[in-house]
């Protein structure tokens, strides 16, 4: 069986955790919970007919975590990068973050979740700055952990990309 | 152990075994062949890690770490749980790695309430609440 580990990177509340749980439990808590270092879960899928396990490292916000970072990055076959679109600063933190992981990794295949579009309302991200990321070849998802919207589809596309990059 | 590559080692083992009276030691081979281990944390139960199974299977954190392609490689602060928090610290050997895992789930408690309370506070700022 494949395994890929995956981290999940992001400023602080941005909703990583909420995410991962989302995908692995199909479970959400509205009741914010910093994560301390990081929380490790394993989701199994099917992709091209074969099995592979996802092992999600969800990392503590950016805040928490400068000095310890490149020990939970080293090994990682892919990340998924999380802003909060009720936050735009997130953005510039998922930006310096991806940064982080190809220093330390390369140019790995790479997700951006903007979570929680379920507060649509009360987005101030940047659209533009998401349009031209698009344009340069981000794969991009509006996410909502609380109600699901296009968590597996996020996932799943990061893991086909990880199929994909094997191949090359 | 080769006794050349891990004096220091042993030194920085010994240290980790002084600072915690809760830890456990595995020994591992690159495959991830469970060869030997001992101590307890008390947070935690791993008696589901026994001599001679794989442990990469349920031992998450080991992916990308074994084969360990550095000598010493540490995973701080690790939610093996939601009651336990641990360190990890990876030794290589030259057949074999030891893993060094170390309770820090009392110390952590303070840790993680003020770091609770700092980013709610950061959050009620940024949303004028």
């Amino acid at each position: 069986m494949k395994k890929f580990k995956v981290c999940m990177l992001g400023a602080y509340a941005a909703g990583k955790t909420s995410l991962v749980r989302q995908y692995v439990f199909s479970i959400f808590s509205g009741k914010y919970q910093t994560t301390l270092g990081v929380k490790i879960d394993k989701k199994t899928l099917q992709i091209n007919d074969e099995t592979i396990d996802l092992i999600l490292w969800d990392l503590a916000g950016q805040e928490e975590l400068i000095d310890v970072r490149k020990s939970y990055l080293r090994g990682s076959a892919g990340g998924i990068l999380v802003a909060d679109g009720t936050r735009g600063e997130t953005l510039d933190v998922v930006l310096d973050l991806k940064h982080k992981l190809y220093d330390e990794v390369g140019e790995v295949p790479i997700v951006l979740m903007v979570n929680k579009s379920d507060l649509k309302n009360s987005w101030d991200i940047d659209q533009e700055k998401l349009s031209e990321l698009r344009d340069s070849g981000w794969t991009i998802f509006e996410t909502s952990a609380k109600d699901g919207t296009n968590v597996n589809r996020a996932y799943q596309a990061l893991t086909q990309e990880l199929f994909s990059s094997m191949d090359k | 152990m080769n006794s050349e590559t891990n004096l220091g080692a042993v030194e920085k083992i010994q240290q980790l075994a002084l600072e915690s009276d809760s830890y456990t030691y595995l020994v591992i081979d690159d495959r991830g062949i469970l060869l030997e281990r001992g101590g307890e944390l008390v947070s935690a139960d791993l008696s589901e890690w026994k001599i001679g199974d794989n442990i990469l299977e349920s031992a998450l954190f080991l992916l990308g770490n074994i084969p360990m392609s550095s000598d010493y490689e540490s995973i701080i602060c690790y939610q093996l749980s939601d009651s336990c928090i641990i360190d990890v610290h990876l030794f290589r050997d030259e057949h074999f790695a030891i893993v060094v895992l170390v309770d820090r789930s009392e110390d952590m408690g303070d840790e993680a309430r003020v770091r609770q309370s700092k980013n709610e506070e950061k959050l009620r700022r940024r949303y004028g609440k």
